[in-house]
């Protein structure tokens, strides 16, 4: 033990996100935002590539669809506990611009088309000497989601869809390493540790579309789980010349399971113009459990860090109205439960997940024959929510309050 | 109007969560706690002794002095005055000079016998709100007992060599109590002429400590007197009108004083475990002096490391060995080490019986047990018994780090906030100093045997 001063520091590849429960996004298109995403048994747009592929031959001709989600998150941690006395902290404000965009074709029989949006992402971001500095600072998770598709629709009755993904993602996490030590000053010796790599990952989805009547669908759709492979560097900032051999620098690699999703749902339309949507969406978060971060170089004689997550599978429940007012304009609404994969112990501050309501609105304006505008905006209010029961990993009780703002531009342009 | 009623109930909610983004207040106040006069009592972890000295820049992290900079934030306004004392200290102060090879120096402190050993010079206007006194058993408060007639507060008296008689008492009872020409009065005195409405103390620990931290050769105070010395000292405070805590003993036998070197002849490389992988033991004097081979349940403590690096201790084979044995002072046999432990958890019984309305129980026996069993963590740090890395003990492995006192601070007001209904906000522990290490150039691990054979320097007998 006092051979040498070593530290035992789990390093954490956490990300946050402040919108969605843990740390998948499921916003891809202005329109199904602002049906509060209940849109699998009508995926009409470019969008059916994330939601549901068996929508593509539904679309018309060469088209581009695309835009951005605007994502404005706030969270505010307070603890009154001996082990961690943190007053009152904001997150620092934030905002996440990831786009979206799909290419199409269909020729009302078959389509193709591919998309790339953000499906894993965002981030969080407290400030510099925050009270859970050990446990994280910032951390960061860039991913796209490259995703070409194929729909066919069998029969006048059953569309059925495919596509595959190929993920590239970056991650960047640092955080304050604690040592016993001070300065001659009194100023606690904190290294910094700043993990940053970046890797991919790949997947698969499929969906089916069933068309009962003119007023009555079901959709069921399913996106493979990713193994994301990092690699990356681990490197250490604020070191005093003295503790130098204790963090040394070197290469680190880990793997994040992104979890698989399962979305079904029912589409109807009670009278003219308008549409109602009900859809069930299943996460299975229980893939991101221990988190494995590997050590090229052995640091301190350790070779692997762990950290347990332990999420567990969630499940959201949609359900959103579409109404057409005129030709040109239709206006929509929708509300989401999303409820939360963390369980009782887990919360920490690099995730702050709880469970969450979610209320949409939207409009989607037609300019031209070719030209059509959807535009959205979703609040996300997480429940307040007290880990008491911390475990000692985290060793950080306290109070998470969060909500973030989502603002979404798509634009449809009919090339051909 | 369809579309309004469609619209409307979506509206509706937004304004309804707008309600979740109203601001948390903390709470922050102190209840039925009252600080207005905070007097804290104790021994040398209450004075803020730190690696073998008493200095002012650990006693400004003692944990009463950390309460009051608590009570303050929670609005209180309290003078906690204490006898600040200039670097490096008085007492043979540790230091790190060199990370590595670990090189521990000792300072050498100051004389205690002088009045320019104070941060202010000037005495405090009846007596220091923190009256500790390094090395007191829990009578001494309340006795005359070490109390030395200073006529002058000369502070001529010297310090003697003999067990009894401690320099600290010159240095805290420095104020004429009750206007009694020349007698510094004891803490008790002092303590009621100051008419404290809120007092901490805790004490105890030197009644077990001192004892084994010198290998059982200090005596101790037996469970019973123990008891009733306990209860005479509550028993004079609720004749104060003030509020109480008081705070159970740790499990002395943990602190990496006694923990650190173990019973057998350390791998260089680890010295948890055996060099060369077998367990050959290591030789010292019992309770009753007969030399004999240590076992697994003996411990030996830090102090040892002088004795083992001048070749005692270790089997005649060996070389270096002197083939004599480690003196009995540096171990702590099996035998004594059930009797420390049974004193503790008798000594505990008699402090959580005391809890009442006025008085409250500040359980720093079952904190620092989670500490030892490697369960306790704070905002993602852990903090073990481990020799200078585990964050808890400073250099003289026995009294707490900055940080540690903490941790004491933020249990004594987990205690307080709950028997009075205070919101006193805790002190964010991993602000505190930890132990100072140079900025040295170095690019060496630090080496096990470094501190074991090299690096230490004798100093003279720690003081508690």
């Amino acid at each position: 033990m006092l051979k040498s001063l070593q530290y035992v520091f789990p390093i954490i590849i956490a990300t946050s996100v402040a919108v969605g429960s843990g740390f998948q996004l499921n916003e891809h298109g202005a329109r199904g935002i602002g049906m509060g995403g209940a849109y699998v048994a009508r995926p009409f747009d470019g969008s059916a590539i994330f939601v549901n592929p068996a929508g593509l031959p539904f679309l018309n001709g060469i088209e581009f669809y695309g835009g951005a989600t605007a994502i404005m998150p706030k969270v505010r941690f307070r603890g009154a506990h001996p082990s961690n006395p943190v007053p009152e902290t904001n997150m620092q404000n934030q905002l996440f611009l990831p786009p979206h965009s799909y290419l199409t074709y269909s020729q009302g029989t078959f389509g193709f088309g591919v998309g790339v949006y953000t499906m894993f992402g965002l981030g969080t971001d407290w400030p510099e000497g925050w009270a859970g500095r050990a446990i994280t600072e910032k951390a960061e998770l860039v991913s796209f989601t490259i995703n070409p598709s194929v729909g066919i629709k069998v029969s006048n009755f059953l569309s059925i869809g495919a596509g595959f993904s190929y993920i590239p993602a970056s991650v960047v996490i640092t955080r304050a390493v604690k040592t016993p030590f001070s300065l001659e000053t009194g100023e606690p010796v904190e290294p910094r540790a700043r993990m940053t790599a970046s890797g991919s990952g790949i997947g698969w989805n499929a969906g089916i579309l069933l068309s009962i009547s003119d007023d009555l669908s079901f959709g069921l759709s399913y996106r493979s789980k990713s193994k994301i492979s990092f690699k990356g560097d681990l490197a250490f900032e604020r070191v005093p010349s003295s503790l130098k051999s204790s963090f040394s620098d070197g290469p680190m690699k880990t793997t994040i399971v992104a979890p698989a999703n399962i979305y079904a749902g029912v589409a109807y339309k009670p009278m003219a113009g308008l549409s109602v949507g009900v859809d069930f969406q299943f996460t299975t978060w229980s893939t991101f459990d221990t988190l494995i971060v590997e050590l090229e170089k052995p640091l301190n004689g350790q070779s692997t860090i762990k950290s347990t997550r332990a999420y567990q599978n969630n499940f959201l429940l949609r359900a959103g109205v579409e109404y057409q007012l005129s030709d040109q304009l239709a206006v929509r609404a929708g509300y989401i439960f999303d409820q939360s994969p963390v369980k009782e112990g887990y919360l920490e501050p690099s995730l702050p997940d709880a469970d969450r309501h979610d209320f949409t609105v939207g409009f989607g304006y037609t300019i031209s024959e070719n030209l059509h505008i959807d535009a959205s905006y979703m609040l996300v209010v997480a429940l307040q929510r007290s880990e008491t029961r911390s475990i000692p990993e985290f060793s950080f009780n306290g109070t998470y309050n969060s909500t973030a703002h989502l603002a979404s531009v798509s634009v449809r342009y009919r090339i051909f | 109007m369809k579309r309004v009623i469609i619209l409307l109930p979506v509206f509706g909610f937004l304004f309804l969560s707008c309600e979740h983004e109203s601001p948390l207040e903390q709470g922050k106040g102190l209840g039925s706690a009252n600080f207005q006069v905070y007097v804290a009592l104790g021994n040398s972890i209450t004075a803020g002794y730190q690696s073998s000295a008493l200095y002012a820049s650990s006693q400004k992290y003692s944990y009463p002095n950390l309460i009051a900079g608590q009570v303050r934030a929670a609005g209180g306004t309290l003078e906690f005055s204490q006898p600040l004392i200039k670097e490096p200290g008085v007492g043979g102060r540790l230091r790190i000079s060199k990370v590595s090879p670990l090189t521990i120096v000792v300072d050498p402190g100051l004389s205690a016998i002088s009045t320019s050993i104070y941060v202010n010079a000037s005495l405090p206007p009846f007596a220091y709100n923190n009256l500790a006194i390094p090395g007191a058993y829990v009578n001494n408060p309340f006795t005359n007992n070490n109390d030395v007639l200073d006529t002058l507060n000369s502070y001529s008296k010297s310090f003697g060599g003999s067990y009894g008689d401690n320099p600290f008492h010159h240095i805290v009872r420095r104020n004429p109590a009750n206007g009694q020409s020349g007698n510094a009065g004891s803490v008790w005195e002092q303590v009621k002429k100051l008419n404290p409405t809120f007092v901490t103390a805790w004490l105890g620990n030197n009644d077990v400590f001192v004892h084994a931290a010198s290998g059982g050769v200090l005596p101790y105070t037996s469970a019973v007197a123990f008891q009733s010395q306990f209860n005479a000292m509550i028993d004079s405070l609720l004749t104060t009108n003030a509020q109480i805590v008081i705070a159970t003993i740790p499990d002395v036998t943990q602190a990496a004083l006694m923990t650190t070197l173990r019973w057998f002849i350390p791998d260089p490389a680890d010295i948890s475990k055996p060099l060369f992988g077998s367990y050959l033991p290591l030789y010292g004097e019992l309770a009753d002096g007969t030399p004999k081979y240590l076992g697994p349940n003996d411990l030996v403590l830090l102090t040892a490391a002088y004795w083992l690096a001048d070749g005692y201790g270790i089997p005649s084979f060996f070389p270096g060995s002197r083939n004599l044995p480690l003196p009995r002072g540096v171990i702590l046999d099996s035998a004594e080490v059930a009797l420390v432990r049974s004193l503790i958890s008798q000594y505990n019984t008699t402090i959580r019986q005391r809890e009442s309305v006025r008085v409250a129980v500040a359980d720093i026996h079952s904190t620092f047990d989670e500490i030892a069993r490697n369960v306790f963590f704070a905002s993602g740090v852990q903090f073990t018994t481990a020799y200078i890395v585990g964050g808890i003990f400073s250099l003289d492995g026995i009294h707490p780090t900055s940080q540690a006192s903490g941790l004491i601070a933020n249990k004594f007001m987990e205690a307080i906030n709950a028997k009075w209904g205070a919101s006193i906000p805790y002190v964010d522990v991993l602000m505190l100093p930890g132990i100072p290490i140079p900025l040295g150039k170095v690019e060496k691990r630090l080496g096990l045997m470094d501190i074991l054979f090299g690096g230490f320097e004798r100093s003279k007998d720690w003081v508690f």
